[in-house]
């Protein structure tokens, strides 16, 4: 059980962190390209 | 005389209007438009090409992809419009022709820099049709044939791992 | 093969059942021929040393080559065997290149067996048969290293390949809903939404770059779309070691592994040359198109992933000569080390950046100091020489590949820019075109760019160890006589 809870935390924190790059990314573009 | 010359009007304006159409329906193909981007940034283009996929509605409008043997393209027309096709192209269907005239973008503000075609016009040139994918005999033959083949080989190689496997053991 | 020809079933695609029938046969038949030939191995009496791990790693791709071809083939939709053979090893290499003609009008089923043909290549097909295959694999290990990956999950092979396809088939679960419920929401109907989403997720996870259209990525026109194909393949671009300590609760790795800072560093720089470069040219001068166009490719080059978000001859024509440099700069380092992206690999390019600056380190510092330089992957590791000697040897065998490909392509009267670009896509495995690929590409390019596809997949040594091997055979059977 706890095993899986750990597999679904590390899936959340893969694509949460991949929604923040995506993020950083657009908001540097923003300010690139004013 | 009267006659020769009224006939003579009329065949020079009628060959005029013939003029001024050919100039506005010049097709250009999807290929070239890709190509030559910047020579056809915000110009009014007419291409004509197969729809394809599906019409993917957006409210109002909708996209629809066409292709004409040397590219494709998305084309952002009314609803309506794309409601009027009847046919798209896929594995089993070859879909309508259409004509479009509009305003070509190489990078369209509208859509996130997209290349595409805002229409103006559009008409169905040529319906589309179920195509016809005949199985052919031969191949229906080679197939069981070589499935035949296939499950002996199979049975004998592993009927003769398993003796094996029996033999050692014993 | 099973699944397409379940596909084609379910579709009614009566043609392409065939096709698929015939491949399992033969398959089949070849499969039996070479299990009589190698029974003696199969039993134990043979060791299996480093150098037949990997020659069968490379050996087992090339004759996969030929009889997943056979669908291709069969569909008319290939020019030549060529032109299959080419489809086959881009997807198996997840590279994303494609000579077959008419995408819109080509099978469901086939369009299954492309797109499984790139996410089983992205995890690899000796994995594959690993995690399947029994008990007495002697050499697993070997071969497996022999396919480019060397992390080790857990301590016996099979287990480490098994969660291998286990992350993905999580992955893939939730990829194909949120791209299912996407695409619908987009405005496709539910059952080709649904397949849409499944091809595109596989072509994502794995970078490997193919679509069920010619339009690749524009066919959906879709902001949300493409957002979430970006989340899917730099995820899928990632080490299955990092995913795997990630998974058991290691969370701080995402941010201390040295992949993952290099990455995120290269990625950086060269997005933010390429939209500023290219927003002052005026090509693409507002922020959502910057990074609808120029940010999505760049990271889809990065991650040797592929998906084109502008049309090919736009890179030639638009970018100009610096944007080129840069999307083959992007595309020769690549992903990550032990993942579905190519490329050098940002291990390497943080070993080796490590290693220049320890070493700069080393003459400013009094003599008498002894420093050691760590780096950490997973877990820390001492930067050594030796370290260092590796990483940079495969940059180099990288560099020599793109040098040769790039020249071939000059040779054969294509621009430099183009062929550098087409180079940097078929050895990094990215497959993006700038529209050097096509039917009507010399016989021999087409060669060249299969050799360097299945060279950069397998990192070199395997088909090294292949070609010595086969020479070394041809040798001794030379002497014999």
């Amino acid at each position: 059980m706890r095993k899986r809870k750990s597999e679904v935390l590390g899936l959340l924190t893969e694509v949460l962190s991949a929604v923040l790059y995506c993020g950083v990314f657009f908001a540097l573009t923003l300010l690139a390209v004013r | 005389m009267c006659k020769a010359l009224k006939a003579m009007i009329i065949a020079a304006l009628l060959s005029a209007l013939f003029m001024i159409s050919a100039g506005a329906e010049e097709v250009t193909d999807i290929n070239s438009l890709i190509n030559e981007t910047e020579a056809f940034n915000n110009q009014s283009v007419t291409v004509e090409g197969e729809a394809i996929g599906e019409v993917l509605e957006r409210g109002e409008y909708a996209w629809v992809n066409i292709s004409d043997g040397t590219n494709a393209i998305g084309v952002w027309m009314k609803a309506e419009d794309a409601e009027s096709i009847g046919c798209f192209g896929d594995y089993k269907h070859i879909g309508d022709t259409i004509r479009i005239t509009g305003v070509f973008s190489n990078n369209c503000t509208e859509h996130g820099g997209d290349v595409d075609i805002h229409c103006a016009s559009m008409s169905i040139v040529k319906t589309g049709y179920s195509v016809k994918n005949t199985v052919s005999q031969t191949k229906t033959v080679y197939a069981a044939a070589l499935l035949c083949l296939a499950c002996a080989m199979a049975l004998i190689y592993f009927r003769s791992v398993k003796k094996r496997k029996d033999s050692s053991n014993n | 093969m099973v699944i397409p020809l379940v596909t084609s079933l379910a579709m009614s695609e009566w043609n392409p059942a065939l096709d698929f029938v015939i491949s399992i046969s033969v398959s089949t038949l070849v499969g039996c021929f070479l299990m009589t030939v190698g029974r003696k191995t199969r039993r134990g009496e043979v060791q299996v040393d480093w150098k037949y791990g990997y020659i069968i790693a490379a050996l087992s791709w090339i004759m996969l080559m030929f009889l997943c071809s056979i669908p291709y083939l069969l569909s008319g939709h290939t020019g030549s065997l060529l032109d299959g053979c080419f489809d086959v090893m881009s997807g198996f290499t997840t590279t994303g290149l494609v000579l077959t003609q008419d995408l819109d009008h080509i099978s469901t089923g086939l369009n299954m067996w492309r797109h499984m043909l790139t996410f089983v290549g992205g995890q690899g097909m000796v994995v594959l048969a690993l995690s399947f295959l029994g008990k007495h694999i002697g050499g697993a290990y070997k071969m497996y290293c022999g396919e480019g990956k060397d992390v080790k999950l857990l301590p016996n092979v099979k287990n480490t390949a098994q969660s291998i396809w286990k992350i993905s088939m999580i992955y893939l679960l939730v990829g194909t809903l949120a791209l299912w419920i996407c695409g619908m929401s987009i405005g496709l109907s539910p059952l080709p939404a649904f397949f849409h989403g499944l091809f595109m997720f596989e072509s994502a996870w794995s970078t490997g770059g193919f679509a069920p259209n010619t339009q690749n990525i524009m066919y959906y026109h879709s902001f949300s779309f493409e957002i979430i194909t970006i989340i899917l393949f730099v995820l899928g671009s990632l080490n299955f070691g990092l995913h795997y300590a990630i998974w058991q609760g290691k969370k701080k790795e995402m941010v201390k592994n040295i992949e993952v800072q290099s990455f995120f560093i290269t990625s950086f720089l060269i997005s933010a040359f390429a939209v500023l470069k290219l927003s002052q040219t005026g090509v693409y001068t507002n922020a959502v198109s910057s990074f609808r166009r120029v940010v999505y490719n760049v990271l889809s080059a990065h991650t040797t992933t592929g998906f084109g978000n502008v049309y090919a001859r736009q890179f030639a024509n638009e970018w100009g000569d610096f944007g080129i440099l840069l999307m083959v700069i992007a595309m020769l380092i690549g992903g990550s080390a032990c993942s579905t992206a190519g490329g050098f690999k940002g291990l390497r390019v943080g070993i080796v950046f490590k290693g220049i600056v320890a070493d700069i380190k080393k003459i400013l510092s009094p003599e008498r100091n002894i420093r050691v330089e760590k780096y950490h992957h997973i877990k820390d590791y001492v930067l050594d020489d030796p370290t260092v000697k590796a990483s940079a040897l495969i940059i180099v065998c990288y560099m020599v590949l793109f040098a040769i490909t790039t020249l071939l392509g000059t040779f054969y009267g294509y621009p430099l820019a183009d062929s550098a670009f087409e180079a940097a896509s078929v050895s990094g495995n990215v497959g993006l075109s700038i529209g050097v690929t096509a039917a009507s590409m010399p016989a021999v390019l087409k060669i060249q760019y299969i050799l360097a596809m299945y060279l950069g997949r397998l990192e070199f040594i395997s088909v090294f160890a292949l070609f010595g091997f086969v020479i070394g055979g041809v040798k001794k059977l030379c002497v014999k006589h």
